[in-house]
């Protein structure tokens, strides 16, 4: 839109004097217009809904059958019977902003049949289809047992939600599996982010060819709504049908992987025990940290990974009162100076809680206080915490002790 | 008593009395009563009489009833006379009759919204009823905002969120629109010019979302006084509203003196510093144990008087921390802190910008002095206003300074007493600023076919946005088309969104203000001297492509000025007048401002002590625009060269005065000044709007010629300069030695033609 005043009376004026009739800018005769609209996408047909039509897209694939949600199900606290009926789920949007003037117009669903999966696409041929839509979608929404998105707890469903209110529609609302959540806990220590492709390539060895970037989605629903030509939106279907199956092919591994099979990678067994952790089963847990400890060193890990290990492991033993082994884990990690400090703070306070060894305490932080004094990268946090401990530890040392340690040290 | 012993100490001194130009009382006032509302809910009565209010003043009353009724009304009170009860009445009511009832506040400034937050808590803490209130703003915490749109009663918020953070997302609003019952809407008077025009346009999107959710909210506005508040919060609201401004406040008498500083140069008109003035002033008050508020032009203003004040009174008042200053750029805990002084009387003095001239509660106090005009009448009265208590004298002196609206103001005191205070003056339907909004509005809910949106072309609009490939047209509706979001590009402050921003660079580029474009090249060109609230910057560079000026603070002898090769071509003649012999027009102009040299000018003495080219490009402006034509048989009676200064000192005499009429402030008009007019020959004075498209101040000029001819005529008569100075047409330098003579017949003349009123 024109900033400049001159050039926006001008075109006001030129328009206002426009004789009518004029082909190339007056909208097309009604009738025309509908047939226009009638217009589908390649492979789409039109269905009937209360609404009026809406143009959909189907596809049908078979596959193994594996409905297996054991694991998932008591870890997330779903019911089985819902997770084993999933509607997975991802919109395709006319912007990312949010605000109600942003319009999913293509919805992706799949959910299983007894020897399949089915994948359908709901697309908005124009804004005027919405309500048929939703209808549409909401459908499928209400038969689901859980939804199943990536990243769809911030911006697929808010922006649906939108949409029912600004269409005043109702849809059901069943529980929701955000797998973009699950994927940063289990799979962090692996990949370098968890975007759906970045997973998509590590876990599934999937590599799309000519994915359309998300930043030109946009662009193509506009091209298509002035010009309609069916060819135009292939590749957007192309990308909103990978996320689908992509995620549908995810559930089951995610599943395994947190069913701990045994041929899992090291680190996503890690990923899987910090999970564990974080939901409270801590002696899940202790048993993965336990076996990633007996087997290390692991596979495609940095040092500081082992160290995280060993202090997890060390910690959680800890808390449950064995603290000799948690002590030999530390120790070990401390004599590889597999992440040094924390585990030198860690060892302290087992040394004076536990083993009321103050000196040996003593003597871990101060040799950890002079290690990080000459370390590459300086850390003020960690200083810190290891001057902060140093300090307390010299206070219940005493001035006979200190000296002793002062001589000997 | 005090106040007396002051004003004593001051009218006996020959000098001050005989600079008097107005020695007023305004005599007091008792309180008007009427009662509480018939159905008050008892709660609220309860809550009143525990914070000392058992009664009710008629404007109060009045305000509450009709809002109860559910009648849109404006209440228009001068300051700290209990306006916030006009409006937390009937919404505590409404509530307390009704939980799911929800309420939105409107405040100009994040400050004021504080303010009222604070009284709103202390009046619903004492009902001990679960009606929550926030603000919502951009401080307010990402983790907060859920909750507040959920569970809010009563929302405080500014133009700016309702306009990016809230109406583009209605939908995560439901339970605030669909129950929607009032929408207040405070320091109505702030909203004029182009920051009204789009407060106007964001209200068209209020009402729309509304309409949507079937919510019908009542509307109350409250003013400080201005001449026309119910046209204004009718323009802005686009509803007929009621007005209600029968203050029932109480007041003691209060003593008004206008105080114009002796002229110690006649030639060049220089008088003695308002500054020094208002000091001397304020130390009689001060010394004589009256607290006392002095409010400066600008923040060094503030900061100087301060200092001096502070000084001067070390010994007699012991810490100097009983006299503070008070401005924006202050801390929010700083200011509570004066404020608390103020009220609690632990404070004797205040030097204060006009930060303290809107709503904040700071009491009331026994003295104020106004050093130099605070640019509108309406400003002068809430400034005046702040001196006042319910019994007991107080006093108000206003010292003027030698700017030509001072000058002016200082000689006519009728205009505090008798004549209205300026308009408020709104373009809502502002091409410009309208289509930016109609975006918005079709972002939030898609226009249907045929529905209006201000008085503006939308068919045409929608046209235009849909070649830009910014809407689609789908069935009845209008559906916005584009990635971007339409609200976010938009200021509702500034002019235009391609200001030139003024950074200073050896403050980590902190931003010092900001111009816009027009203006700039005169302004900013490298190596002009910026001039910022009386400090100086040098820009060192300007990136024109960028739109950002990059200065350095300096402290140099000399100013610059910046020769402009102006032109401006009439488009379209909206009305003429004939005032024989003159004709006054008005209508629409594009003036095109092309920056040539600079020089540099020392103080003073003025000589040229150097001077530079400027190269930037030419700058456009479509805009509207007063003139008046001089016919050739009275430009024949002046020799050229005069005509040229005349004309130009004409220019510069009107701009100033009609900024007296207008409510603007001069930065919002440009003069110009033409011998041979293209369109006639024959010369012209013209005054244009610096907006483009111009929010309705030409149109206004036009109206009130007389006025305005007879004002600028009488400033010049009486100014005791020679040839032109700063304070009427101009200084001798720029409009020359004729320059002042050939000005003042031509005001003669047109005084002459048009009826005095």
């Amino acid at each position: 839109m024109t900033a400049d005043l001159v050039a926006l009376r001008a075109r006001i004026a030129a328009i206002a004097a426009r004789p009518t009739g004029r082909p190339e800018l007056q909208p097309l005769p009604r009738a025309q217009r509908e047939v226009e609209r009638r217009r589908l996408p390649a492979n789409c047909c039109e269905e009937a809904t209360p609404f009026g039509p809406v143009a959909v897209r189907r596809e049908w694939f078979p596959d193994d059958g594996d409905r297996e949600v054991e694991a998932l199900s008591t870890c997330l606290g779903f019911a089985p019977d819902d997770l084993r009926r999933p509607l997975f789920l991802d919109t395709e949007t006319t912007g990312l902003s949010g605000g109600s003037g942003t319009v999913a117009f293509l919805v992706g669903l799949a959910w299983h049949e007894p020897a399949g999966l089915t994948l359908v696409q709901y697309f908005l041929r124009d804004f005027n289809e919405e309500d048929a839509l939703l209808w549409a979608v909401g459908q499928c929404v209400r038969d689901a047992g859980v939804l199943v998105s990536y990243n769809g707890r911030t911006f697929d469903w808010p922006l649906l939600q939108t949409r029912l209110v600004m269409r005043r529609a109702e849809w059901a609302s069943p529980p929701h599996l955000d797998l973009l959540t699950l994927a940063r806990r289990i799979f962090k220590p692996r990949l370098p982010d968890c975007a759906l492709q970045t997973i998509e390539q590590a876990v599934l060895d999937l590599h799309r060819a000519d994915d359309l970037p998300g930043m030109l989605i946009p662009g193509r629903y506009f091209a298509w709504l002035r010009d309609g030509d069916p060819q135009s939106l292939n590749p957007v279907f192309i990308h909103n049908r990978q996320d689908v199956l992509s995620m549908a092919l995810l559930l089951p591994r995610f599943e395994a992987v947190l069913r701990g099979s045994d041929d899992l990678h090291p680190l996503d067994r890690f990923g899987r025990a910090r999970f564990l952790e974080a939901r409270g089963f801590t002696d899940e847990a202790v048993h993965e940290y336990r076996r990633l400890w007996r087997q290390r060193p692991m596979r495609d890990a940095l040092p500081i990974t082992q160290g995280a290990v060993g202090l997890r492991l060390a910690r959680l033993l800890r808390r449950q009162g064995r603290w000799q082994e948690a002590r030999a884990v530390l120790e070990e990690c401390w004599r590889t100076q597999s992440y040094p400090y924390p585990v030198a703070i860690e060892l302290a306070k087992l040394l004076e809680h536990q083993a009321r060894d103050l000196t040996a305490a003593r003597r871990i932080v101060s040799d950890a206080l002079r290690l990080l004094a000459v370390a590459v990268v300086p850390n003020a946090q960690w200083q810190g915490d290891l001057e902060r401990r140093q300090r307390r530890l010299d206070r219940r040392l005493g001035p006979h002790e200190r000296r002793v340690f002062a001589l000997t040290g | 008593m005090s106040v007396e012993m002051a004003l004593d100490r001051l009218l006996v001194q020959d000098e001050f009395r005989h600079h008097l130009t107005l020695d007023h009382t305004l005599p007091a006032r008792q309180a008007r009563y009427a009662g509480f509302p018939e159905a008050l809910d008892p709660r609220l009565g309860q809550a009143l009489a525990a914070r000392g209010i058992s009664r009710l003043y008629t404007h109060q009353a009045e305000a509450t009833a009709l809002a109860l009724a559910g009648k849109d009304l404006v209440v228009v009170t001068p300051t700290a006379s209990g306006k916030t009860a006009c409006y937390n009445l009937p919404v505590l009511q409404a509530m307390l009759r009704d939980p799911e009832a929800r309420a939105l506040y409107l405040f100009p400034t994040k400050a004021l919204a504080q303010d009222q937050l604070a009284e709103l808590h202390g009046l619903v803490g004492e009902m001990k009823v679960d009606l929550k209130t926030y603000t919502y703003d951009g401080d307010t915490p990402v983790s907060a905002r859920q909750a507040i749109r959920q569970a809010g009663h009563i929302v405080v918020t500014n133009p700016d969120m309702l306009h990016t953070g809230v109406l583009p997302h209605h939908t995560r609003w439901v339970k605030l629109f669909a129950n929607l019952r009032y929408v207040v809407i405070d320091e109505l008077h702030a909203y004029r010019g182009v920051f009204g025009s789009h407060l106007a346009n964001v209200l068209r999107r209020l009402w729309r979302v509304c309409a949507f959710y079937d919510s019908h909210p009542v509307v109350i506005c409250c003013s400080a006084t201005i001449a026309n508040p119910k046209e204004l919060a009718e323009r802005l609201t686009g509803r007929a509203m009621t007005l209600v401004d029968d203050n029932g406040a109480p007041s003691g008498p209060k003593r008004l003196l206008f105080y114009n500083p002796p002229v110690v140069n006649r030639e060049l008109g220089i008088r003695r510093s308002s500054t020094l003035e208002s000091q001397r002033i304020a130390e009689v008050f001060l010394r004589s144990g009256v607290q006392t508020i002095v409010f400066g032009r600008t923040r060094l203003q503030v900061e100087i008087l301060l200092s001096y004040l502070q000084q001067s009174l070390a010994n007699r008042l012991g810490k100097t921390g009983t006299i503070r200053g008070y401005r924006g750029g202050y801390l929010p805990l700083q200011r509570r802190e004066i404020e608390h002084g103020l009220r609690d009387g632990s404070v004797r003095g205040v030097v204060s910008t006009n930060a303290l001239e809107l709503g904040i509660d700071i009491g009331h106090l026994d003295a104020a002095v106004l050093c130099g005009y605070p640019g509108t009448i309406a400003s002068a009265w809430q400034q005046i206003g702040r001196a006042g208590r319910r019994r007991g004298a107080a006093a108000a002196v206003y010292v003027a300074s030698s700017s030509p609206l001072d000058q002016y103001l200082v000689n006519h005191p009728e205009y505090f007493l008798g004549r209205d205070p300026e308009q408020g003056l709104v373009d809502p339907d502002n091409l410009l600023i309208l289509s930016a909004h109609l975006q918005a509005a079709t972002f939030e809910l898609p226009l249907s076919n045929g529905e209006p949106f201000g008085q503006a072309p939308v068919a045409e609009l929608l046209r235009i946005l849909e070649e830009d490939g910014a809407v689609h047209q789908a069935g009845d509706a209008w559906h916005w088309s584009a990635d971007a979001f339409p609200a976010e590009g938009v200021s509702l402050r500034s002019a235009n969104a391609d200001n030139v921003v003024i950074v200073d660079v050896t403050r980590g580029a902190s931003v010092v203000g900001e111009m816009d474009q027009f203006s700039a090249p005169v302004f900013l060109h490298e190596e002009a001297i910026y001039l910022h609230e009386g400090l100086q910057y040098h820009v060192d560079r300007l990136d024109w492509e960028e739109k950002k000026a990059y200065v350095r603070p300096v402290k140099v002898d000399y100013y610059t000025d910046a020769n402009l090769a102006v032109s401006i071509k009439v488009l379209e003649t909206f009305q003429s007048q004939p005032a024989e012999p003159l004709t006054v027009h008005h209508g629409e102009v594009r003036v095109t401002a092309l920056p040539t040299i600079f020089k540099k000018i020392r103080f003073h003495t003025h000589e040229n002590i150097g001077s530079g080219p400027i190269s930037l490009p030419e700058q456009q402006l479509h805009t509207t625009a007063f003139w008046l034509e001089i016919p050739p048989q009275v430009a024949s009676q002046f020799p050229r060269a005069a005509m040229q200064g005349g004309l130009q000192g004409l220019a510069n005499v009107i701009t100033q005065i009609a900024c007296l009429f207008l409510m603007c402030d001069a930065r919002d008009l440009g003069a110009y000044a033409e011998t041979r007019a293209p369109h006639t020959g024959t010369p012209a004075v013209f005054v244009y709007e610096r907006y483009p498209g111009g929010v309705g101040m030409s149109a206004r000029l036009f109206e009130m010629t007389a006025a305005v001819t007879a004002a600028a005529h009488d400033l010049v008569a009486r100014c005791e300069c020679e040839s032109g100075c700063p304070s009427c047409v101009g200084p001798a330098l720029e409009v020359g030695d004729e320059g002042k003579a050939v000005a003042l017949r031509l005001l003669e003349l047109a005084a002459l033609a048009t009826p005095a009123v």
